[in-house]
């Protein structure tokens, strides 16, 4: 057992400029790799709770099988979780039904993209962007 | 669509009282709509003090546990005869055991609508309507926190209301001020009630400033003995002879979204394990899936504001009822500023009391307990000044 699960804190790496170890506490392991995870960085799978990284290597996957990209089949489209380019390649700098010639895919989960902006560097701990004022009727 | 909501318990109460002034007693309609327990916790300390002066009041609220109260034995009715709205059933939060522990009950005169947690933007929006155009006999109508209504359904039903329009004004994200228009739109307002804590639209005119509100007086304050064992804290000596060391007493309060109430309750645990024999952790709650990992470290007392002469150590998050409870009771604070869509909790926090992760604070919390030293803690005011003082206001107008 690594030193972080150990600890009991999510082992999934975040970030934007540079990945770095979610600070969050694990509540739940990968079904896959067995890795420690928090609350947001498991995902429900065919086979249970995954982690975002196994998850985001099968698509890859799916993406190498499907000879039509526009039928590609992706579960997590509406995931918001999924999407900009980290995790996702192409969307948000390309129409996402061009095929993906993109670094990003190559299957580096580690390539730092800094046009890429995730939660776990953001500096400002308020959502950004308008579109989600008066919508979210949980929020406070 | 019908709405849980008690039944008119307060028809004789609203015979019988008269306020002070000798006005006749009026009918306030408490719009406390927005997730967690902050607004309903408000808008229930208003309520209770309009109850006391004689006026009825429906308190309407979406969070997700404000069905569970209404089921808790705190509100002077038979919850057997409420009718209950079917959700959409994605909604967890009414699964379960009710585990909440009332330490007080609620004035006769006050209504709590509880509207399903799950429904969404449009539904809530006419459900508003609806509520609002059923007790079209109000006399005022407070709303908190969100000038247009937490959908914007507010727009279109407030200019033509005619009952005295009140805004409690707890902070917003000035993007939000902006996106929203509402630097002209509280003009609908005849009066804007500060609560204690600095806002982006404080400085307009028909703005008073008020201590924070609270929901219990001090009287209300249970002793320290006793407070530990509304925390499930045993006191007792168990044998003759036997000295019992009393540990000082760390909460870890799970509040929020769920998540965030999960996170609360693992954080409990390891700190549980990092104190032993050093302190007593508790896990306060009213969310059953952090409940149920917390275990036995779990606990559900309501409100928390009246154990906290029990407690040397409150650790959560950074919301207006956690924080201003905590320094009006003098208790120790580490907290970590949520994401909010509205709330600018990292400018709430003072630096001492801010963390910047749950691991940070509960190095804190290890720090603060192993340099504790014992002594008298502050003697603690008035805490309904602030109450008073709105309804004050409210009446004059």
């Amino acid at each position: 057992m690594s030193q972080t699960a150990k600890d009991g804190m999510c082992e999934e790496t975040t970030g934007v400029l540079f990945s770095h170890r979610c600070d969050r506490f694990s509540v739940q392991t990968c079904v896959r790799c067995d890795k420690a995870l928090c609350q947001d960085h498991g995902l429900p799978a065919a086979d249970g709770i995954a982690c975002t990284s196994c998850l985001k290597r099968e698509q890859q996957g799916v993406r190498q099988d499907d000879t039509d990209s526009r039928t590609r089949r992706n579960d997590y489209d509406n995931d918001p979780y999924f999407y900009g380019p980290r995790w996702y390649p192409g969307y948000g700098r390309r129409s996402r039904h061009d095929s993906a010639d993109d670094s990003a895919s190559s299957g580096d989960s580690e390539a730092a993209d800094p046009n890429d902006f995730t939660e776990g560097d953001a500096t400002s701990l308020r959502v950004e962007g308008d579109s989600a004022f008066e919508t979210d009727m949980g929020e406070s | 669509m019908s709405v849980p909501r008690q039944p008119d318990a307060a028809a004789s109460h609203q015979d019988s009282a008269d306020f002070s002034t000798g006005r006749a007693a009026s009918r306030w309609l408490i719009y406390a709509l927005g997730g967690g327990m902050g607004h309903l916790t408000r808008g229930l300390a208003l309520a209770r003090r309009a109850a006391r002066d004689g006026a009825t009041v429906q308190v309407v609220s979406n969070s997700r546990f404000a069905q569970r109260l209404l089921n808790s034995g705190v509100f002077s009715f038979d919850p057997s005869v409420a009718a209950h709205l079917s959700s959409s059933g994605t909604s967890t939060e009414n699964s379960g055991p009710n585990r909440w522990q009332p330490l007080i009950h609620l004035e006769p005169g006050i209504e709590l609508i509880a509207i399903p947690p799950d429904l969404v933007k449009e539904a809530v929006s006419r459900t508003v309507r609806r509520i609002i155009g059923e007790s079209a006999q109000f006399d005022v109508l407070v709303v908190d926190t969100f000038p247009r209504g937490l959908a914007g359904e507010l727009t279109e039903l407030l200019p033509s209301c005619p009952a005295t329009k009140v805004l409690v004004h707890r902070d917003l994200s000035p993007d939000y001020v902006t996106w929203a228009g509402l630097e002209t739109f509280i003009d609908h307002y005849d009066l804007v009630l500060v609560p204690g804590e600095d806002a982006p639209l404080s400085g307009v005119s028909r703005a008073q400033r008020t201590a924070p509100w609270f929901l219990c007086d001090t009287s209300e304050l249970l002793a320290p003995a006793a407070a530990r064992e509304a925390l499930g804290i045993s006191t007792g000596i168990e044998s003759p002879g036997q000295t019992q060391l009393e540990l000082p007493v760390v909460v870890v309060v799970g509040t929020g979204k769920p998540v965030e109430s999960l996170s609360a309750a693992v954080a409990a645990d390891e700190l549980s394990r990092r104190l032993v024999g050093q302190a007593t952790v508790r896990f306060a709650s009213f969310d059953n899936v952090a409940l149920d990992r917390a275990g036995s470290l779990g606990c559900s007392p309501w409100p928390l504001l009246v154990t906290l002469r029990g407690v040397d150590l409150l650790i959560g998050a950074g919301g207006y009822n956690t924080v201003h409870e905590a320094r009006a009771t003098s208790t120790p604070l580490v907290a970590t500023a949520q994401p909010r869509l509205y709330d600018r909790q990292d400018r709430r926090l003072h630096p001492g009391e801010m963390a910047q992760s749950w691991n940070h604070a509960l190095d804190l919390a290890v720090l603060h307990i192993e340099g504790m030293v014992s002594r008298p803690r502050a003697e603690i005011g008035q805490l309904s000044l602030g109450i008073d003082a709105a309804c004050r206001a409210i009446l004059n107008l």
